[in-house]
């Protein structure tokens, strides 16, 4: 019984399976060409390789995994019923998974450019739940024509939205404009922030780290064979080591600034967040791969704003939405997070993004003032930083008492001993200073981390559960560690080394009642 | 904190384990003591290079086993209770790192009893009550088989009276 909507002209059975389209054959093999380029290239261009041998080996590698890719693609079937969504799979072990379309919470639909040059997308339809019993939490359908993605995306999202349980919103009157209005759009003045990271300079020394690595591995080593790079090195040397390290650093930050200006444009491009519907936003981005996410308001539990440490003195953040139905994958270097609201912008904005999201006229993370964790814990941080600088100071004398290495010597020791000391102390005390949490407007609000500064806002109906946790250190320093469980986001987040008394009012001011406290008096 | 200065503090859990998961526990230790000192032992035999400092090794294990055997179950035993209400199901577990966990019973999606071949010798088993949360499990182990049961059916016949899917 196909569902009205779908495409009748795609190729079903009368039982209502579809296949995928046969032209997603083509995908297995051309990503494994692709993937292999690099090394063939290396290969073929420069002799005195490892052999044929080798490349025998991997080019019949490479068809196995093509076969095997093929095969998944010609044996999948999937249905979209009227009251499930099943699919089929597997070559030597089927196996047939299905979900009820009233658990289906988040409907992603993703195309990289392989996929958009043969008009395909990848759907994943989540629930947001574990596995248990013969159901499990996500189908994945990679991939169907993108047409049908997109139609089967706004069926699966409609009849949610009918047969969803009220959940608690807070007062309409925070709305932030119409039905179908745009809450944020890419704006490019955006761009530098995102330059401003650790990859600038990470990226390009991988780059060039494992370039160097797969030309020493077919025999050829730059820095001896090559003339030119030789006499540009030599004439560098000639002028000073400084000239030399310099050029070499100006160059590695240009390549890392391009790299990061094209990751931002490719993750970036077509950025817009809008609401759509009463009860839905809509997330689109991205120019190679174009990902399209649906968030449901009943889904949405809070928000968590992310400051990365290189931004935080220009006041930069961005923020991810803690939601059921979503798969919670973390960003890298060539990716944001699914999660991630938007790039990193001036607080402001992120924080107005933020209130959309929620429904409120201010974000939670300006309004509610965020208390301090006692000194203990500051003491704990600053112990850790001891250790960590005892080790190293440990280290240092070892080998530098054998007059080996560049750091032996008393005044170099000296120096680096003191640095270790001094950056870790400095990272002890501003950990212990973003530790905060605070309640209000029906939101918990943590904060922890110092490179990564995250301020996590939970509303109060969310959380399903609390757990409280102290280690001997901790019971001895008179703290605990609360951690709010909750179906959406990370599963829990932690008020981290907090006086029990605070974590128990806290919890008990967030969800009355619950907590078995007893007050006891204080006497002085 | 409270006005007046006054302090909130959480009460434990009412009810203790049965006395049987202390020896439960032992048996554990004892059985992984056995295993490492045989593991010890082994390299000892085969390896004749490691001989002098395998009596270091095996010192720690011995060690390590009287604190599994002797001081651990102790411990736990005055830490680990548990409380079922009909609001709210609440543990306490732990020695060295000591924990508490509250699961609101409108919350809870399964209860699952556990009985691994040791703890059927003993008479016990363990209750997991499960949450929407991948974090939220609350394990109460060391319970008397038929109390384990009782607890599962008043809970099954709790939570499938509340409406909603306790996300």
């Amino acid at each position: 019984m196909n569902d009205e909507g779908l495409d009748e002209r795609a190729e079903s059975r009368p039982d209502g399976w579809r296949r995928l389209p046969l032209r997603m054959a083509v995908v297995p093999a051309a990503a494994q060409l692709v993937a292999l380029a690099p090394v063939v290239l290396v290969f073929f261009l420069f002799e005195g390789g490892p052999g044929r041998g080798l490349l025998l080996g991997v080019a019949v590698a490479m068809s196995f995994a093509v076969v095997r890719d093929i095969s998944r693609v010609l044996v999948t079937r999937y249905r979209v019923g009227e009251e499930r969504v099943e699919l089929r799979t597997g070559l030597f072990t089927t196996s047939h998974l299905s979900i009820p379309r009233d658990r289906v919470r988040g409907v992603d639909v993703t195309a990289r450019p392989l996929h958009r040059l043969l008009g395909l997308a990848v759907v994943s339809i989540g629930t947001g739940e574990q596995a248990r019993g013969g159901e499990t939490g996500d189908i994945r359908l990679d991939a169907i024509g993108s047409d049908e993605a997109e139609r089967l995306r706004s069926t699966l999202v409609e009849r949610v939205q009918a047969g969803e349980p009220q959940g608690e919103h807070a007062g309409g009157d925070a709305r932030a404009g119409e039905a179908g209005e745009a809450i944020a759009t890419l704006q490019w003045r955006w761009l530098p922030w995102s330059i401003v990271s650790w990859w600038t300079l990470a990226l390009p020394a991988i780059l060039v780290g494992s370039a160097l690595q797969l030309l020493r591995s077919a025999g050829f080593d730059p820095l001896r064979d090559d003339e030119l790079v030789r006499d540009a090195a030599e004439g560098l040397l000639a002028v000073g080591l400084a000239a030399l390290v310099v050029t070499v650093a100006v160059a590695m930050i240009v390549v890392g600034v391009v790299a990061r200006v094209a990751t931002f444009i490719e993750i970036w491009w077509g950025y817009e967040l809008r609401r759509e519907g009463s009860d839905r936003f809509r997330l689109r981005r991205g120019m190679l791969t174009r990902r399209s996410t649906s968030l449901q308001q009943q889904r949405i539990r809070g928000v968590e704003l992310v400051e990365p440490i290189l931004l935080r003195p220009f006041g930069v953040a961005s923020a991810r939405v803690v939601t059921t139905g979503l798969a919670e994958s973390g960003g890298s270097a060539t990716s944001a997070g699914s999660s991630t609201l938007g790039p990193p912008a001036p607080r402001a904005e992120v924080e107005r993004i933020v209130a959309a999201v929620l429904e409120r006229p201010v974000a939670p993370m300006s309004e509610v003032p965020l208390a301090r964790h006692p000194a203990p814990a500051l003491r704990r941080r600053l112990l850790r930083a001891l250790a960590a600088t005892s080790i190293v100071v440990a280290l240092l004398v070892l080998v530098g008492a054998e007059g080996r290495g560049p750091l032996s010597g008393t005044v170099p020791m000296l120096v680096t001993a003191l640095l270790v000391a001094g950056a870790s102390a400095a990272y002890a005390v501003d950990t212990w200073r973003s530790l905060g949490h605070g309640l209000g407007n029906g939101h918990l609000l943590a904060r922890r981390g110092s490179l990564t500064r995250r301020t996590v806002a939970l509303q109060c109906t969310g959380i399903v559960g609390w757990s409280g946790t102290a280690t001997w250190f901790q019971r001895r320093a008179g703290l605990m560690t609360l951690r709010a469980s909750t179906a959406a986001g990370s599963g829990s987040y932690a008020v981290v080394d907090v006086a029990p008394s605070d974590a128990i009012a806290l919890a008990d001011a967030a969800l009355p009642g619950l907590i078995p406290a007893c007050v006891t008096a204080h006497d002085q | 904190m409270t006005d007046d200065g006054a302090e909130l503090q959480l009460r434990p859990p009412r009810n203790r384990l049965d006395p049987r998961a202390a020896s439960l526990w032992r048996t554990q230790g004892a059985i992984s003591s056995l295993t490492q000192v045989t593991v010890v032992a082994a390299i000892a035999a085969a390896v004749p290079a490691s001989r002098p400092w395998i009596w270091i090794a095996l010192a720690a294990v011995v060690a390590w086993a009287f604190v599994e055997v002797v001081v651990v179950p102790a411990w736990r035993m005055r830490i680990h209770r548990w409380e079922v209400t009909d609001e709210a199901v609440y543990a306490s577990s732990g020695w060295w790192t000591q924990e508490w966990r509250i699961a609101p019973v409108s919350r809870i999606q399964g209860v699952d009893t556990v009985r691994g071949p040791l703890q059927r010798r003993f008479g016990l088993s363990s209750v997991t009550v499960t949450t929407a949360s991948a974090s939220g499990p609350v394990t109460i182990e060391g319970l008397d088989a038929q109390l384990a049961e009782q607890i599962v059916h008043r809970l099954a016949s709790v939570t499938h009276a509340t409406a909603g899917d306790a996300t």
